[in-house]
């Protein structure tokens, strides 16, 4: 990071292409904005050949290059990776992120010295508040977004990338933040194709007696359509939102014109809508009854999800307990809604859609590449929006002596004193009393609280009165306390989808590591 | 549904349900003493009791492992630098449904060495017949600890409105009596009549223990035969009678929520009395080895 003067940094940025329309009064706002601690705008420089950033990393800020050049890699797992692109001065890459919550699809390695400016995603509205700085965004996210999807999905295998270049400005990207916005409807004459670029949609159909049945819900790296615009019928299901989620829209001319040009779409997307209707068939009036409420609990766009199998739990809390004695405080609750067998606890489900991580004023809620949620408490100033935000109540707040002794004993099982990384407090005892302090206590020869060693920092500016707490999946130990603690096999961290496991209802997808072995 | 626990992996260490596999260890340490009573004889009461004590030291650890998790995570960061076949096994060793296995194995195997123990021994004094009724005890109540960790959940979530915790219980005993009271107001007085003399006293008062274990034994629900005679004097209520079945209707909730607070209760309350015996037989265990070493020296 360089510290540069807000008019200095404008030498710099007022010749970018997202900068160069900039008014004074939007120029001053910006620099305004940058000379603040903690704004989300840092001006950074990399050497040749140092990362900047890696595939699956969850870095939400773009990044406009000022001078140099960047180049962007495609891991290979085996050999050296791939050169895929380079952007030089006047370009900015990680709209993706920034704008969509998407993961770095590329690693990205300076490919000589770079000098940055860098937006997180908290602060794109000191870049947005420019009608033409948003429009080229938006055009660039579309364009990436289209090519980017269309890359990942087996169907599109064979289609040259300038003809998925061609087709990116005739799509349209859909963004919904509700649940249970109608996307196509039962009955309809299909009109496009629909590619599932993120979050969840849920797949209805009407039954003869008037009632609804849920199929199944598709998520990202999913599609739908295909079946009445091959077919030249109408929906044979509606589709609606299933919470937060981006769609990408193929007119039906664009998307026949495809399968005409290059058959195996067709032949993949014929396969794929029979795989479908097989599918269908297995969704019992039970089974479709547990997949609607699970979506209503928003069970379904948890990335893992804490389970006990109720015929198995014998209620001894020592989930509770294990979570209690690594963490200080537990952040587990044994109690909340059932689906069939299963109890759904009150504990952080890592969703996919988070709203804790977008509601962070200051970007201290993040996500490492294996999925998981944390908390930098570094830049936490206990504002409480997330635990406002997340619609599960699974966030927290503690007072700060609490959260101190709780982080105290954290340290001490994880035996690294780097962990305590929060502000550290003089103002009150740290640590907990142990059996030998207690009797030392008790023997009147001392005892007391044992002393944390804690990293040397700078003391900060400001002390939140509170900070939040929640699951984090035991992050830095070799197991799920929780898990690894019941008795009885009765508690699990899953992928969701394995609620549904054999109907072909949901597809596994999680992207939480630790969810997707199933076990610790 | 069905396969999750399957697919995830957890019961594949639990080759048939726990209470099978302490039975047929039973069985296999009832026919074990049969056959070695000739060689207990001949290993003697030091060495037989050495032995004893260590299956019982051993079957101790699981409540150590249970309460001390700094243990295993230090192990296990050790196992990281193992091969990762043999990391995963040692996960899998150190799981708490392991652990828990190997206590209740060993739990029962500790009677072989116990049996040898009183086969090669002399006469019993008070305090080792003290000892002898204490460990039956102990193992009686850890057979009955697993018959209920084995049962009790599944039979417990079958009844309607079924709560996982007792705080839970507890508030909705309150909500259910709050919306009774409300739901008289206003109404006649043969029906305010009928609801002190046949409901109110259901409300306010615990149905015995005895009953609530007999109906989690025949798996029958108790609110039905709680309920009964205030179901009876629905008849004489004709213009009220929606409301009293209503009344009737959280009544019989109560009671199941009354049921499923005993249930919670029994299953982990059975472990206090497991832990106070263990205690106990800890002391008494002291106390037998301090004075057979002090009598019979070494």
């Amino acid at each position: 990071m360089i510290a540069v003067a807000p008019q200095e940094l404008w030498q710099r940025l007022r010749a970018h292409p997202l900068f160069r329309t900039f008014t004074d009064e939007q120029r001053d706002a910006l620099l305004r904005a940058y000379a603040e601690p903690d704004s989300g705008l840092v001006l950074r420089r990399f050497a040749r050949h140092q990362v900047i950033g890696r595939k699956g990393e969850y870095e939400l800020t773009i990044g406009c290059v000022l001078s140099g050049k960047i180049d962007l890699f495609e891991p290979q797992s085996r050999g050296a990776p791939l050169l895929v692109a380079s952007i030089g001065p006047d370009g900015f890459f990680g709209e993706l992120g920034a704008i969509g919550g998407a993961p770095r699809t590329l690693d990205i390695v300076a490919g000589e010295e770079t000098e940055l400016f860098e937006v997180a995603r908290f602060a794109l509205k000191h870049l947005e508040i420019n009608p033409q700085a948003r429009e080229m965004l938006a055009e660039r996210y579309r364009d990436r977004a289209v090519r980017a999807a269309v890359a990942a999905l087996k169907l599109f295998e064979g289609v040259p990338p300038e003809v998925v270049g061609e087709l990116a400005p005739r799509c349209d990207i859909l963004r919904y933040d509700m649940r249970g916005l109608p996307l196509v409807a039962q009955g309809e004459a299909g009109d496009a194709f629909y590619l599932v670029r993120d979050g969840f949609v849920q797949v209805v159909r009407e039954q003869p007696d008037g009632s609804r049945r849920v199929l199944a819900y598709l998520r990202a790296g999913d599609f739908f359509g295909e079946g009445a615009l091959l077919e030249n019928t109408a929906y044979g299901a509606s589709v609606l939102t299933a919470g937060k989620c981006e769609l990408i829209r193929i007119k039906r001319e664009d998307f026949l014109d495809l399968c005409r040009r290059y058959p195996q779409v067709e032949r993949r997307a014929r396969a794929a809508f029979s795989h479908l209707r097989e599918n269908v068939q297995h969704v019992t009036p039970e089974v479709s009854e547990l997949l609607a409420q699970s979506g209503q609990l928003g069970v379904i766009q948890s990335d893992a999800l804490l389970v006990m199998d109720l015929d198995l739990c014998v209620g001894c809390d020592n989930c509770v307990k294990a979570c209690e004695s690594l963490h200080g405080k537990s952040r587990l609750i044994r109690t909340g809604a059932q689906i069939g067998n299963y109890l759904i606890p009150a504990a952080c489900r890592h969703c996919d859609d988070p709203k804790c991580m977008n509601s962070c004023p200051t970007g201290a809620i993040q996500r490492r590449p294996e999925g998981e949620i944390y908390f930098e408490y570094e830049k936490c100033i206990g504002c409480g929006n997330c635990a406002i935000a997340c619609p599960f109540d699974n966030i927290a707040m503690v007072d700060t002596p609490t959260f101190d002794r709780a982080q105290g004993r954290k340290a001490r099982i994880m035996n690294d004193p780097a962990f305590f990384r929060p502000y550290p407090m003089a103002g009150h005892e740290l640590g907990e009393a142990g059996l030998w302090q207690r009797i030392l206590a008790w023997a009147g020869k001392g005892g007391g609280r044992k002393p944390v060693t804690m990293a040397a920092g700078a003391p900060p500016a400001h002390v939140p009165s509170s900070f939040p707490i929640k699951c984090d999946l035991c992050d830095g130990l070799p197991f799920m306390g929780c898990v690894h603690n019941c008795p009885t096999g009765a508690a699990m961290r899953i992928d969701p989808a394995e609620l549904f496991a054999g109907t072909g209802a949901v597809r596994e997808g999680s992207r939480v590591r630790k969810a997707r072995g199933g076990h610790d | 549904m069905q396969t999750l626990s399957e697919h995830s992996g957890r019961r594949h260490i639990t080759v048939a349900s726990v209470t099978l596999w302490a039975l047929g260890w039973m069985a296999g340490v009832a026919l074990a003493i049969g056959l070695s009573r000739p060689w207990a004889l001949a290993l003697g009461s030091y060495r037989t009791g050495i032995i004893t004590l260590a299956m019982f030291a051993a079957a101790a650890l699981y409540s150590l492992r249970k309460r001390r998790l700094g243990i295993s995570v230090r192990m296990l960061r050790a196992a990281a630098h193992l091969p990762r076949h043999l990391a995963s096994l040692a996960d899998v060793m150190d799981r708490l449904e392991t652990w828990r296995l190997l206590h209740i194995t060993l739990g029962v195997l500790a009677i072989l060495p116990l049996c040898w123990h009183l086969q090669a021994g002399g006469a019993a004094s008070t305090v080792e017949l003290l000892l002898e009724s204490v460990v039956i005890l102990l193992l009686a109540s850890g057979f009955a600890g697993t018959l209920i960790q084995d049962f009790l959940p599944h039979r417990m979530r079958v009844v309607p409105n079924f709560e996982v915790r007792l705080q839970e219980v507890e508030e909705g005993l309150h909500a259910v009596y709050v919306e009774a009271e409300e739901a008289i107001l206003g109404h006649s007085e043969p029906l305010v009549q009928a609801y002190l003399r046949n409901i109110r006293p259901l409300m306010l008062s615990n149905l015995p223990w005895r009953t609530l274990l007999w109906a989690t034994l025949t798996r029958k629900d108790p609110a039905l035969r709680a309920c009964r005679f205030a179901r009876r004097a629905a008849a004489a209520l004709s213009s009220d009678a929606d409301t009293y079945q209503i009344l009737i209707g959280l009544a019989e909730h109560k009671v199941r929520l009354e049921h499923n607070g005993f249930n919670l209760r029994l299953s982990v309350g059975w472990l206090r009395v497991h832990i106070a015996l263990a205690i106990v037989t800890f002391v008494l265990i002291v106390f037998h080895v301090v004075g057979a070493l002090y009598f019979n020296g070494l």
